[in-house]
């Protein structure tokens, strides 16, 4: 391998590992909000207990807390396996030193750091409707909390 | 006949396969194969960016003729199912609007009543979009797979296999030039 090709080869597997940091920063604060809906759950509940007909507010909070746990979830469901298969890096092994396996290599890591930005930009938006939610929820509830 | 430089690796049809085959699977799975779809896609462009370059490489005419036809064929055949595939979504985004549109028009009075029909209406459109992602995914790799296959760009994996492994014959002349 050349020192371009290994300059290559670097640089990307440089890229996959800040895609996985990045993707497991949004997790963690993903699951931070789903544990923020868990905070507003006892809120609504302690106020649907007391009311005998289903409030606007309340229904409206309780909405809200729906569709940021169906988010979070969303966010966190995205499983990351970065690399070719198991099996053709074995095969690739076997085969020695050659052009074309390290040509496939370098291909099968541009294609996946490709995929897992296109991941990344779907889990960084489902993030930030999950906060939006997260946040309308809590206040929803606490406005309920107040009346 | 293509006449690739003597220090370039041959990306033909098994070497693309190999490539699909490694990465099928494991690709990071997005939302609904999204990514995976991302993944693919890459990997058919640089088939296609490939066979441009095979075009000017090949040596005849006759061979660079049919090259010309098969790469033509090959890149407005994978267009059209990119763009097909890329409008899906923002298809079952329009068919959502519209039931939200119809449904809100006659939303019952009562509260309780309101709220389940919100409800619903939400998870209702839930599933429209995952069953067209889902009819996206099937759609590009059965449409990429019958583009390939029509073409004459497919090989077996038996065939992937060979490809990648060099020869007795190639292996002993190596050995013989070492010597």
């Amino acid at each position: 391998m050349t020192v371009h090709e290994d300059r290559l080869h670097a640089e990307v597997d440089r890229e996959l590992d800040e895609i996985r940091r990045s993707c497991d920063g949004l997790a963690t604060r993903s699951g931070l909000l789903i544990t923020a809906t868990g905070i507003a759950v006892p809120i609504v509940a302690a106020r649907l207990a007391t009311v005998h007909s289903l409030q606007p507010v309340l229904a409206d909070a309780l909405l809200a807390l729906g569709i940021a746990t169906v988010l979070g979830i969303l966010t966190l469901v995205p499983s990351l396996t970065i690399g070719p298969r198991a099996p053709f890096l074995q095969l690739w092994m076997a085969i020695g030193s050659s052009p074309r396996t390290s040509s496939l290599l370098y291909e099968a890591k541009v294609a996946l750091v490709k995929g897992g930005t296109l991941r990344h930009a779907v889990m960084e938006t489902l993030f930030i409707f999950q906060t939006l939610a997260t946040i309308a929820a809590l206040a929803l509830g606490l406005w309920s909390a107040r009346r | 006949m293509v006449d690739y430089p003597e220090d370039e690796v041959v990306k033909d049809a098994a070497y693309f396969d190999e490539l699909r085959r490694a990465v099928s699977g494991t690709q990071p799975i997005a939302l609904f194969g999204t990514s995976g779809l991302a993944v693919r896609k890459s990997i058919e462009c640089a088939q296609d960016l490939e066979l441009s370059k095979q075009i000017e490489l090949a040596t005849d005419p006759d061979s660079r003729e049919r090259l010309r036809t098969v790469y033509f064929r090959y890149h407005i055949s994978t267009t059209i199912l990119s763009y097909v595939t890329e409008a899906l979504p923002w298809l079952s985004v329009l068919i959502i609007i519209i039931l939200v549109n119809n449904v809100t028009k006659s939303l019952p009075k009562s509260t309780a009543h309101r709220y389940e029909v919100i409800t619903a209406l939400l998870i209702g459109s839930a599933a429209i979009f995952l069953i067209v992602k889902f009819i996206q995914v099937i759609l590009w790799r059965l449409g990429s797979f019958t583009i390939r296959y029509l073409n004459g760009m497919y090989t077996r994996p038996g065939a992937v296999i060979r490809a990648s492994v060099p020869s007795h014959r190639e292996t002993n002349n190596q050995d013989l030039q070492a010597a």
